[in-house]
């Protein structure tokens, strides 16, 4: 079996062009591995906290967010969230920004860190998706968040007990000072093995286009 | 290499150098410094953008939201 093509995707919870560039890199990655002879193709997220300055039980909506605390129009704020919601319908997200619990995620980024030395990362970064922008959850609050990974199988008390001593912290901390190295200050931003950058919401016609041609660069070597 | 990157206890780095090739839109719409309202997604300084053939879709970079 043929080496995986690595995809590392940099990206936050409360990004709604991360969880609308994860649908779409999904499906750049099933048409690719439709194909015949594809190599597998491995995804892992790291942590970028676009906000981190969002206190854990901010009062208000996603509007009020925006046009308060990040001093923007209220009617521009309006035209965004209509825009947005609309694309992301547009790749199958009921995007709810009404219901929507505005915090920090450097909690959901420990799950998410927990979750993958329990070999279910991505189980859980959809589940935290989905429940921020879909669910109206809040996934800031350490119960709430353990209550999130019992939902996907993880066990409720280890993943609380995990989320209050900061157990993964340190690895949140590493993902945010890679992302600094790597001058990546917007997310989704994915790297194809560890050569190809990719930023934004793209197209899945441009994931599998970088996925074909990592596959071509690797015949070529090996030829 | 340029750069070393500093170690991770459980999640290795994409790579040792950060000399990545950009490729596709470079507008394509993405959330930077905080918020989802910007015209364009930061790029690495000094980033490549698209070949010809990586580089026509992706979503237009407008004003975006949250």
């Amino acid at each position: 079996m043929s080496e995986p093509i690595k995809i590392d995707v940099w990206s936050d919870i409360a990004c709604p062009w991360c969880y609308i560039g994860k649908r779409k890199l999904e499906a750049g990655i099933a048409a690719f591995e439709s194909e015949p002879d594809r190599p597998p193709v491995e995804v892992e997220y790291h942590s970028f906290e676009l906000s981190p300055d969002t206190p854990v039980d901010f009062e208000g909506s996603a509007a009020d967010f925006l046009s308060a605390h990040k001093r923007m129009p209220l009617d521009q704020v309006t035209q965004m969230l209509a825009h947005v919601t609309g694309v992301a319908a547009e790749v199958g997200l009921d995007y709810d920004f009404d219901s929507l619990h505005q915090t920090r995620t450097i909690a959901a980024h420990q799950l998410l860190h927990y979750a993958k030395a329990h070999g279910r990362q991505l189980d859980m970064k959809e589940r935290l998706l989905r429940a921020y922008f879909v669910e109206g959850r809040h996934v800031g609050r350490l119960p709430e968040l353990a209550d999130l990974a019992a939902e996907i199988g993880l066990d409720r008390d280890d993943a609380l007990r995990s989320l209050e001593q900061d157990e993964y912290l340190a690895d949140v901390q590493a993902d945010l000072r890679q992302a600094g190295e790597y001058g990546i200050s917007g997310v989704p931003f994915f790297v194809f093995d560890g050569k190809y950058g990719v930023s934004g919401a793209q197209a899945p016609e441009t994931f599998h286009q970088v996925l074909q041609r990592v596959t071509d660069e690797r015949a070529a070597v090996a030829s | 290499m340029s750069s070393t990157p500093p170690p991770a206890p459980s999640t290795p780095a994409p790579g040792p150098s950060p000399a990545f090739e950009m490729v596709g839109d470079p507008d394509a719409e993405a959330c930077v410094d905080g918020v989802c309202a910007v015209p364009a997604p930061a790029r690495r300084p000094g980033a490549q953008t698209a070949p010809a053939a990586l580089s026509a879709s992706g979503d237009p970079g407008d004003v975006r939201a949250l």
